[in-house]
């Protein structure tokens, strides 16, 4: 028999894990699916832990912002791990979304020059379609802070994209010109 | 010529949209598992330790090492307590707690959400630079967990209930009606946390509510569209509250969490607030406990330790900022400002099992969360994870 904990957690687990484990999919990409669900049971633990602070209306910002804390937890005991192994495992969740995913090069280093939580604002604005207010909650900032924060990132995304391509411009001009 | 794209359009469009879908039938694996933890604890809290030295970790193997310290000109001599490794302080530089009232500084009486990666403090405007004391107290002998449980149901009203154990510390008394379990901490002796779930009927789907109308069980049963009012909360709450708040401890004014019908009583003792330790009460709608937990048993009567000298609340900030570890290049440090230091008391375990209440500061941060750490002179305590 389900108690009302159970219940919600239940309602909460089915409307939003089909999301938190893409979000996971796409940030920590590649992995395999028993590593997404290992990762999902941990946020869900977490959810399990916390229900009464999930908020109501913002389920799923919540999740996504408990998702990306348990994968940098993740990261973090697998870079140990590999720094411990003589850097002789492969690749896995050590690997970034943009590291990963972003072909263009110049957007990767663009991206690259920008803070972690930058990055994140504009992930999550760009892939995740979070508007400032579930930015807000995912990141746990308030929504002036969020409306602030992507705003700002994306001019300084802009800027170093901007910058790089300038830098390719003057490379290829030289490259013509020894030719 | 390169062209000249908007940036933010290249990121977007190099989304890696995925129709993963995790598959049905493991997540209803997961889901059950997840419920089936009977641990939702409430009191970790995760704070700045300053690293000790190695000599210091020497001092770490005694629990209490009596009159090692003294304040000198006649001043008593105060034990230097050993903090264990498995303390909920111990072995984390990761710290911080969120603050679900945001704007509003009060201690924490939830779970603290760890801030992850690296962040930078930096003292804001104000904080004193002066030294204090407060007291430090052991807890009261560790009660029998059943006697302490069986107190707890009686007061929720539990009819029938039959007690079982599964181990040596966590005993569960399931009723006609609910369910109370306890559990204390595998570390410390004291103290003990208990849980109330309601029962409700199975519901798969749709439940038929008091209109007569079919809506989702969640629905029905309150956990959406929570609309009692702080004064309802705090009537429905008040004969429970006093029944229920642990020996030794008084409770304070209440906060509400109205999105979800839950109001929380933080324990004090001296009128400093003691985090990880509340009476809360989840009701729905109509005033029904739905979900309770707070702690009980072999709390008080507290044992005063000695009067500690503390150091000041700009010390503190500089001990959390010395104990920030860097992370991974990628990682830019989030510098967060620490105001409106508040002196709680935190429940910490010594190597031997004893639980003490040791001051701490928790401070407002920038971003909106709090921030603890301990408010111990580094002279007066040792912790056993520091390697």
């Amino acid at each position: 028999m389900d108690t009302p904990r159970d219940a919600r957690l239940r309602e909460l687990a089915r409307r939003c894990t089909p999301e938190v484990a893409r979000y996971l999919r796409r940030r920590a990409y590649p992995l395999n699916d028993a590593d997404i669900e290992d990762l999902v049971e941990e946020v869900l633990e977490i959810a399990w832990r916390r229900l009464d602070d999930v908020p109501s209306g913002a389920e799923l910002p919540w999740m996504i912002g408990v998702a990306r804390n348990v994968l940098n937890n993740a990261r973090r005991k697998d870079s140990r791990r590999r720094r411990q192994l003589g850097q002789m495992r492969p690749r896995s969740l050590a690997s970034s979304a943009e590291e990963n995913v972003v072909a263009n090069e110049q957007l990767r280093e663009a991206l690259a020059r920008l803070s972690a939580l930058d990055q994140e604002v504009l992930f999550l604005h760009y892939w995740e379609s979070f508007n400032t207010d579930a930015i807000a909650t995912a990141l746990k900032i308030s929504k002036g802070a969020s409306a602030t924060r992507l705003s700002r990132a994306s001019v300084r995304l802009q800027e170093a994209f901007e910058e790089n391509s300038a830098a390719s411009d003057i490379e290829q001009l030289e490259r013509t010109r020894d030719e | 010529m390169t062209e000249h794209f908007q940036a933010t359009e290249l990121l977007r469009a190099a989304n890696p949209a995925t129709n993963f879908d995790i598959d049905h039938e493991h997540l209803d694996q997961i889901i059950n598992r997840v419920v089936s933890i009977q641990v939702p604890t409430r009191r970790s809290t995760f704070r700045a330790w300053k690293m000790k030295s190695a000599s210091a970790l020497a001092a770490a193997a005694v629990v209490i090492t009596a009159v090692v310290v003294s304040l000198g000109g006649g001043t008593p001599t105060l034990p230097v307590l050993a903090l264990s490794a498995t303390s909920r302080a111990a072995a984390s530089t990761a710290h911080g707690s969120v603050d679900k009232s945001a704007g509003s500084h009060s201690p924490p009486s939830g779970a603290p959400t760890p801030i992850v990666g690296s962040n930078t403090f930096i003292a804001g405007s104000g904080l004193s630079s002066t030294t204090s004391s407060a007291p430090v107290y052991t807890f009261g002998e560790p009660a029998d967990p059943s006697s302490a449980l069986m107190t707890v149901v009686n007061a929720l009203g539990v009819t029938n209930p039959v007690l079982s154990g599964t181990s040596s510390c966590q005993e569960t008394a399931t009723g006609n009606n609910a369910k109370v379990y306890s559990q204390c901490d595998l570390v410390a002796a004291a103290p003990i946390n208990w849980y109330y779930n309601v029962d409700l009927p199975a519901c798969q789907g749709l439940i038929t509510n008091a209109a007569g109308l079919s809506v989702p069980c969640a629905v029905g049963w309150g956990f959406t569209d929570s609309s009692a009012t702080p004064s309802q909360l705090t009537q429905w709450s008040a004969p429970l509250v006093q029944a229920l708040a642990p020996s030794g401890v008084t409770l304070g004014n209440p906060t509400f969490n109205d999105n979800v019908n839950v109001v929380t009583y933080p324990c004090e003792i001296d009128g400093v607030p003691i985090t990880g330790c509340s009476e809360k009460f989840q009701y729905n709608n109509g005033g029904k406990l739905i979900y309770a937990t707070g702690t009980t048993g072999p709390v008080g009567p507290f044992t005063q330790l000695g009067i500690y000298p503390l150091i000041s609340p700009l010390a503190g900030v500089s001990e959390m900022s010395g104990s920030v570890s860097s992370t991974t290049s990628s990682q830019s440090p989030i510098v967060v400002t620490l105001t409106s230091p508040v002196l709680t008391y935190a429940m910490e375990s010594l190597t031997n099992g004893t639980t003490v209440l040791v001051p701490q500061y928790t401070y407002a941060g920038s971003d909106n969360a709090s921030y603890t750490t301990l408010a111990l002179d580094p002279s007066y305590f040792t912790t056993s994870s520091s390697k």
